[in-house]
């Protein structure tokens, strides 16, 4: 699940369903060539048909903010205050997420997002993992904050 | 048609936290006193069914040796918070089956010796891995359901004054004290909007019934209580758009219930329903039927989910109040049914009730509403 990059050393957090494009974040879903299901994250059986040829794609990086809420308590290794919520991709897949920018910004449910990325957080201050994150859309920093 | 089990006994341990005691003390008050209660003894019982979900291996084995029922079929059964209901289905089907008569069924659970905070999730999940816990879920379902109807916070408040208030009349309750809006809009913050009055507490506790089969002969202690349905089902996962103020898992489970019970929701008497949290309580509202989508906050405003009122739910004070030992919570429910339907509730008693429903669904996996939802109905009649 979190190993490291051949480039740094900063652990991401399941490395195979996301990544950097040309210096842009992409996530990677799952994708059946037989009922056309889209998901996140990818498994090796598609959930709706069971087929087993299933791809790797790239998702879109745009979506809506379905909801979300900000923790206030320290929970699941994480350090309090934290925004997560779930994003309604463009494409379809619903991605649950840290999101960035609401310190500065007030989140709404059905807001429109972008993918970026950034660090989770950990209580743990030794270590730095990365992690997918949304961000509001005209804010977004595609190289991470 | 009723199911040929009925329930002859309950016992239930006041619940709270208790760090230094075993299992097995927690469990053992609440089984000899669903015997006393059922007129039976030990060697009368066939089978056993146990539910509990941090017990570790074989707990039903562990906690039955010192009380003289062993050597015979013991099941032990995880099933998320639906683990208590669950194993009272199984006992239930076991009877329908004939392939017992008299069959014990007890929840118990230890969360004090877990360290409080929220329960833990299983990490292979990868929105655990990431942070979720169940008063997140909650908080964002909350969001949602104030945001598409207008719900406010302090309807969601009155869900713990009311829950609270039946506590301080329930002497097996963890709080017994009530509060007031304020108290429950003024304490911690956990996940926006949810504060800690919203969420049901971490406790220890047990709760157990005793089931015989009508067929078999002889009398039985008291005037048994019927079982007019039992239902379990699994949440369905969906990767995209999902509807959380919506609870399609319990919607799936009441239809089928009603069905089976040939019932709807306006004979139900009252209920005893998951308000694992305040939001959970108003969704379950809509998704029993009791009202209409997104008029839960009319509901709890009228009055009448109160005692006194036309449907009260969780007279017993629910999970919020009574508190929320997993494995007993499910069985606890049908406790307080049991009493209610026996007129043993004494200030919380409502008047001439007949039918009762309990409702019980819990456990956090990515892309489902929840993992469980058991419901039963239950009459005198």
């Amino acid at each position: 699940m979190v190993q490291e990059t051949k480039t740094g050393s900063e652990q991401r957090i399941f490395p195979d369903d996301w990544g950097l494009e040309f210096g842009k974040v992409v996530l990677y879903g799952g994708y059946c060539s037989a009922c056309f299901a889209r998901w996140f994250p990818r498994s090796k059986h598609c959930p709706s048909c069971l087929n087993d040829q299933v791809q790797r794609v790239a998702l879109s990086g745009e979506g809506k903010l379905y909801c979300f809420s900000i923790v206030r308590v320290d929970a699941s290794g994480m350090e309090a205050p934290y925004a997560i919520g779930y994003v309604d991709l463009q494409d379809g897949p619903r991605v649950f997420a840290h999101l960035s920018g609401w310190e500065d910004r007030q989140l709404r449910p059905d807001m429109a997002m972008q993918l970026t990325y950034g660090p989770l957080p950990l209580k743990d201050q030794d270590a730095t993992v990365l992690t997918y994150k949304f961000a509001p859309l005209a804010d977004a920093p595609v190289d991470g904050n | 048609m009723a199911w040929i089990g009925q329930i002859v006994g309950a016992g239930m341990t006041r619940f709270g936290k208790f760090p230094e005691k075993t299992v097995s003390e927690l469990a053992h008050p609440a089984i000899l006193a669903a015997l006393r209660d059922a007129e039976l003894s030990p060697k009368d019982i066939d089978a056993a069914y146990c539910g509990g979900v941090y017990l570790g291996m074989a707990p039903g084995q562990r906690i039955l040796r010192d009380l003289g029922m062993t050597g015979i079929p013991i099941h032990n059964i995880e099933n998320a918070c639906s683990s208590g209901s669950t194993a009272l289905r199984e006992a239930l089907i076991s009877i329908e089956a004939e392939i017992y008569q008299n069959v014990l069924v007890f929840g118990v659970e230890q969360l004090s010796r877990l360290g409080g905070g929220a329960v833990p999730l299983n990490s292979d999940d990868h929105e655990v891995a990431q942070g979720m816990m169940m008063p997140a879920l909650y908080a964002m379902r909350a969001q949602r359901h104030m945001f598409d109807y207008g719900t406010t916070i302090e309807q969601l408040a009155k869900v713990t004054v009311k829950n609270r208030h039946n506590g301080s009349l329930n002497s097996y309750a963890q709080f017994q004290k009530e509060c007031s809006l304020e108290d429950v809009l003024n304490s911690r913050a956990v996940a926006d909007p949810l504060t800690l009055f919203h969420c049901c507490p971490t406790g220890d506790g047990a709760a157990a019934v005793v089931l015989s089969s009508s067929k078999k002969s002889g009398q039985t202690a008291q005037q048994p209580i019927k079982v007019l349905a039992s239902v379990l089902t699994s949440g369905s996962y969906k990767t995209g758009f999902r509807d959380i103020s919506r609870s399609e898992l319990t919607i799936r489970a009441a239809k089928e219930a009603y069905e089976q019970a040939s019932l709807g929701p306006r004979d139900i008497d009252f209920a005893e329903v998951h308000d694992a949290f305040t939001i959970a309580e108003l969704l379950y509202y809509e998704a029993l039927g009791f009202c209409e989508p997104g008029e839960a906050g009319d509901l709890i405003d009228s009055g009448a989910t109160s005692l006194g009122g036309r449907i009260p739910v969780n007279p017993s004070g629910g999970l919020l109040a009574r508190g929320h030992p997993l494995g007993a919570t499910g069985v606890a429910q049908v406790v307080e049914a049991y009493w209610q339907l026996s007129n043993l509730c004494g200030e919380r008693q409502i008047p001439e009730a007949r039918t009762a429903l309990t409702h019980c669904t819990g456990g956090g996996i990515a892309g489902l509403d929840h993992v469980a939802c058991t419901i039963h109905i239950f009459s005198n009649q």
